[in-house]
């Protein structure tokens, strides 16, 4: 955006225009750099509105459930807290934290190697919140203007703006965040910020409030969905994060959203993990972290 | 609650809108005037009749001519195309609904309402004699504990156990909602999370898992929008102080009365809790101004 008006500057300056409407142009750049500024969040675009039939064929392109792949573990790479806590293994992905958050995360972990609980904060039917939510089955519905993504975690939803906004200035900070998309060809992009504090980055990794997401989904099969997540947080990461991850559709067959926490599905052990519960009551595996 | 009054909104013009069956229907009321007046003398022998006798006439026949077409312009089109649902699509999720009012079908206007009355409610479910105890029951305990009936009571901390108010409370509950249509799906957004409704799919699934928001399928007849729920939980209520069984059958029939306003009539069909089923109607106004937002804890 700031290289704009330099070009301007000397595409009058070739057409013989005085050193008068340079200057006049300078100032016109110093405006528009403050503006910016003042409103750096809000940037908008126009869109395109889909066609009924595309619509409708976007919707038949993504339908159904998208279960992330087996194999896959946190975004570290760590297989389950319980891996974590044994020590088994350094993560694949460790997050480029900064010294101050090295040492938050180093504690949290030296804290669940003894056993503590600190770093389940689903066990108390919490929204799992972005971008935890994404361990979860999850199904896409694409409307005139919105995405709507519907998780298997708790009934909870992202909202996802496609009508071409921007981020609000004043925004309410929340579980899932304010999230906008577009398409780059075959690839939507979704860039979301606004994350309460108090949700989950990673397995005993949170966040600040200045969290920006930017997830690439791309199909790379039919029933292949590949998504690329990019975070950057000024004060925790030294550099952005990148995790990709991918995700298989499981079944053609859409059904209601699964018993959640809401259903009373999920309990707590002694020791404070959350412990998911079959129809009947009765205790299944731990799967606090998925 | 998060709500503002609404403001009269603009509601689209086209196909199936309100704005578009009116102009219709004025349409219909300038050709039947021009075709009653020529077709009178020959039909009804009346030309002969003196003119003050005929202005009293005129309009007295033409309003029993187009009393069915009045009726019609109340609950809209009579048959829907592709265009015209999708109309109704655009013009219902362009903002969010509440319930114009209270959280009883019976019709009580609060909890304090229905703890103090001496009467049967204005529309009293038809309860089985056992569903009749449990009512009583329920009712004794609130006159020592109120928060007992009170859907929001154990909301206000996280984690302490707030139940979704699941199908059909959360038709009545004061929680603005948005519509969301795709070609096979309609989703219901609001705080509560989000409710599934699958469009055109014909029957439900055999042996489901019960769910707070059940299993629903959906189909336009005309311009209604008929969702039929089973599945659901007995974990919830109806209305604050009246349970149900595992068998409770909801159907809503949802349409577009006004350019801001939407009607649902509800039959709630449960044979265990009641004797036939119970049909209530509620109305849904328009909010502006807002946007669907996250329930901050189950």
């Amino acid at each position: 955006m700031k290289h704009e008006p330099h070009r301007s500057c000397g595409l009058l300056v070739k057409a013989g225009a005085s050193s008068c409407g340079c200057a006049l142009a300078l100032i016109a750049f110093i405006s528009l750099s403050y503006a910016q500024l003042a409103d750096p969040p809000a940037i908008k675009t126009t869109v395109i509105p889909l066609t009924a039939t595309q619509l409708e064929a976007l919707n038949r392109k993504w339908r159904g459930i998208w279960e992330m792949k087996e194999g896959q573990n946190d975004f570290s790479g760590w297989k389950t807290v319980w891996d974590w806590s044994g020590g088994k293994a350094n993560a694949a992905n460790p997050p480029p934290l900064t010294p101050k958050w090295q040492k938050i995360y180093d504690d949290i972990r030296a804290k669940a190697v003894q056993g503590e609980n600190v770093v389940d904060f689903t066990s108390a039917c919490v929204p799992y919140g972005f971008p935890g939510i994404t361990f979860f089955p999850e199904e896409f519905q694409f409307t005139k203007d919105s995405l709507n993504i519907l998780s298997w975690g708790n009934s909870a939803y992202r909202h996802v703006y496609m009508d071409g906004r921007g981020h609000p200035r004043d925004l309410t900070l929340s579980y899932n965040g304010h999230s906008i998309g577009r398409w780059d060809g075959d690839t939507l992009i979704i860039d979301t910020v606004g994350f309460r504090e108090d949700s989950i980055l990673d397995t005993g990794l949170t966040h600040t409030s200045q969290l920006h997401s930017i997830e690439r989904l791309r199909m790379l099969k039919s029933n292949d969905l590949e998504v690329e997540f990019t975070f950057s947080d000024p004060e925790e990461f030294v550099h952005p994060w990148v995790v990709t991850r991918t995700y298989e559709r499981v079944t053609q067959v859409q059904i209601s959203a699964a018993p959640d926490c809401a259903d009373n599905r999920f309990t707590r052990d002694e020791s404070g993990a959350s412990i998911m519960l079959d129809s009947a009551g009765k205790p299944l595996a731990p799967t606090s972290q998925k | 609650v998060n709500t503002t009054v609404p403001k009269p909104v603009k509601a689209a013009e086209g196909v199936g809108s309100y704005q578009h069956m009116r102009g219709e229907c004025m349409l219909h009321l300038v050709n039947l005037v021009a075709a009653w007046r020529s077709a009178m003398p020959t039909l009804f022998g009346l030309y002969c009749i003196r003119a003050p006798m005929r202005a009293l006439l005129i309009p007295a026949t033409v309003a029993v001519l187009l009393q069915p077409m009045f009726a019609q312009a109340g609950s809209s089109v009579a048959v829907a195309t592709p265009s015209s649902v999708l109309q109704l699509e655009n013009n219902w999720s362009n903002n969010m609904w509440v319930s114009s009012g209270g959280m009883f079908y019976s019709g009580y206007s609060n909890l304090d309402e229905y703890l103090n009355a001496r009467a049967p409610p204005p529309n009293a479910p038809p309860l089985t004699a056992e569903y009749q105890q449990k009512v009583e029951h329920l009712r004794a305990e609130a006159m020592k504990d109120r928060t007992s009936l009170d859907p929001d009571a154990k909301c206000h901390v996280c984690g302490a156990g707030c139940l979704p108010y699941g199908v059909p409370l959360v038709l009545t509950m004061p929680q603005p909602f948005k519509f969301q249509f795709s070609p096979e799906m309609v989703v219901v957004l609001s705080k509560q999370g989000y409710r599934e409704i699958l469009i055109d799919i014909g029957t439900h699934p055999k042996d489901l898992d019960p769910t707070y928001s059940g299993h629903s399928i959906a189909s336009w007849k005309g311009d209604t929008l008929i969702v039929d729920t089973v599945g659901l939980s007995d974990k919830t209520v109806i209305e604050p102080g009246l349970p149900h069984s595992d068998q409770l059958h909801v159907v809503e029939h949802w349409r577009q009365i006004g350019p801001d306003e939407l009607q649902n009539r509800v039959v709630i069909i449960d044979p265990k809790a009641l004797t036939h089923p119970w049909v209530v109607t509620k109305t849904y106004h328009r909010v502006v101004g807002i946007e669907p937002q996250e329930k901050p804890c189950m």
